[in-house]
């Protein structure tokens, strides 16, 4: 009787010293300094270059277009994000529908960029004209993301904007980042 | 001696459970396995003379294919697996690999030459955008391009084969 008791009293013993030791006897908690934070203020300009070729002979509504930043986001000093990150935009206006005829015009969005776990939104509509005479090829950046018609008083044949055409485009909104750390993790720049 | 007996068996029992749950860290250094990252290429031709619906079933016998031979492919973090009409420096498809963190990139294209239903053409590429190796296959009898994929995929699959295990298609196990 008495050894069960013994063994009652270890039982318990043992279901209360538990989980204590799993909180404050093995785990130290640690509440983490608060990381300053940089403001990318809105209508900050931002450069960034075509990572793909663009073109109303195969683009339409929705497809998504990949860019990469021209230059490093720099706020007072601290490096941001660096050239080569990664942008995204998406086709406007493109291409109807299969088949073989090409889109009227060419236009596509700035989406966003990445600075370190943030994506930073972006605004400009990129506008790419084709002229039938000649086959010039205008990319011009609508500012402030207000849409603009850019009237293509010649039929267009192929608009094609090609892979490293460098365009601007503007932070949509005020946004805060965490100050990247030097380390390991900080991005290189890529050519 | 009994209770002495209980009382031990008490603490070993406490002992493992508080170290049950825990993983021992990664040694430093250590290798994880990587993969390779998708693109999936559909060419200005078929885009005028194919249907999307062809590249859809061309894109799910690819990626049957990838799956059966347990090919790791990693996902892009935005965009899943990429599926373009739009042509892209290799440099640029080795940025988003490395983005990614696969270690090398795989270009899928799917055409409609003149005189074939479909032409499927497989690509490796490393992260310094230099070609490893590339295979294709295509297919033009028949009166239509009905059994195309499925004839071109069964042409296609012994080439890639060849280069399981290898940069461009890393296997698990």
């Amino acid at each position: 009787m008495r050894s069960f008791r013994v063994a009652l009293v270890s039982l318990i013993a043992l279901t209360t010293i538990h989980p204590l030791l799993g909180q404050s006897g093995q785990t130290i908690i640690v509440q983490p300094a608060p990381v300053p934070e940089v403001l990318l203020a809105q209508n900050t300009p931002v450069g960034v270059k075509l990572a793909q070729n663009v073109s109303n002979k195969t683009d339409t509504v929705g497809n998504k277009i990949e860019l990469v930043l021209d230059q490093d986001i720099t706020v007072n000093g601290v490096v941001l994000a660096h050239k080569g990150a990664r942008a995204l935009g998406r086709i406007t206006a493109g291409k109807k529908d299969e088949g073989w005829q090409v889109g009227k015009s060419l236009k596509f969005e700035l989406l966003d960029f990445k600075a370190g776990p943030v994506r930073v939104p972006l605004t400009g509509e990129i506008v790419g004209e084709g002229h039938h005479n000649t086959g010039a090829v205008v990319a011009a950046t609508v500012l402030l993301g207000v849409p603009g018609l850019v009237a293509a008083l010649n039929a267009p044949k192929n608009i094609v904007i090609p892979e490293g055409t460098p365009l601007m485009g503007y932070v949509a909104e005020d946004t805060k980042i965490p100050a990247p750390t030097e380390g390991p993790q900080a991005a290189v720049a890529r050519p | 001696m009994f209770r002495f007996l209980v009382l031990a068996g008490s603490i070993v029992v406490i002992l493992s459970l508080t170290t049950f749950g825990q993983q021992a860290p990664p040694a430093p250094g250590a290798s994880y396995l990587s993969g390779v990252y998708l693109i999936y290429y559909r060419t200005p031709m078929h885009v005028k003379v194919s249907k999307p619906e062809v590249f859809d079933d061309a894109i799910a016998a690819v990626n049957q294919y990838l799956t059966t031979k347990k090919v790791v492919v990693v996902a892009d973090p935005e965009r899943g697996v990429i599926r373009t009409q739009d042509t892209m420096s290799p440099q640029n498809m080795a940025n988003l690999a490395r983005d990614a963190t696969a270690d090398s990139v795989l270009l899928v294209s799917v055409d409609r030459p003149v005189a074939s239903w479909i032409k499927l053409t497989i690509g490796a590429y490393d992260l310094s955008g230099n070609k490893l190796w590339e295979e294709s296959a295509s297919y033009g009898g028949g009166m239509n391009g009905k059994s195309a994929i499925d004839t071109t995929m069964q042409k296609l699959e012994p080439k890639p084969d060849a280069h399981l295990a290898k940069p461009g298609l890393p296997v698990k196990g």
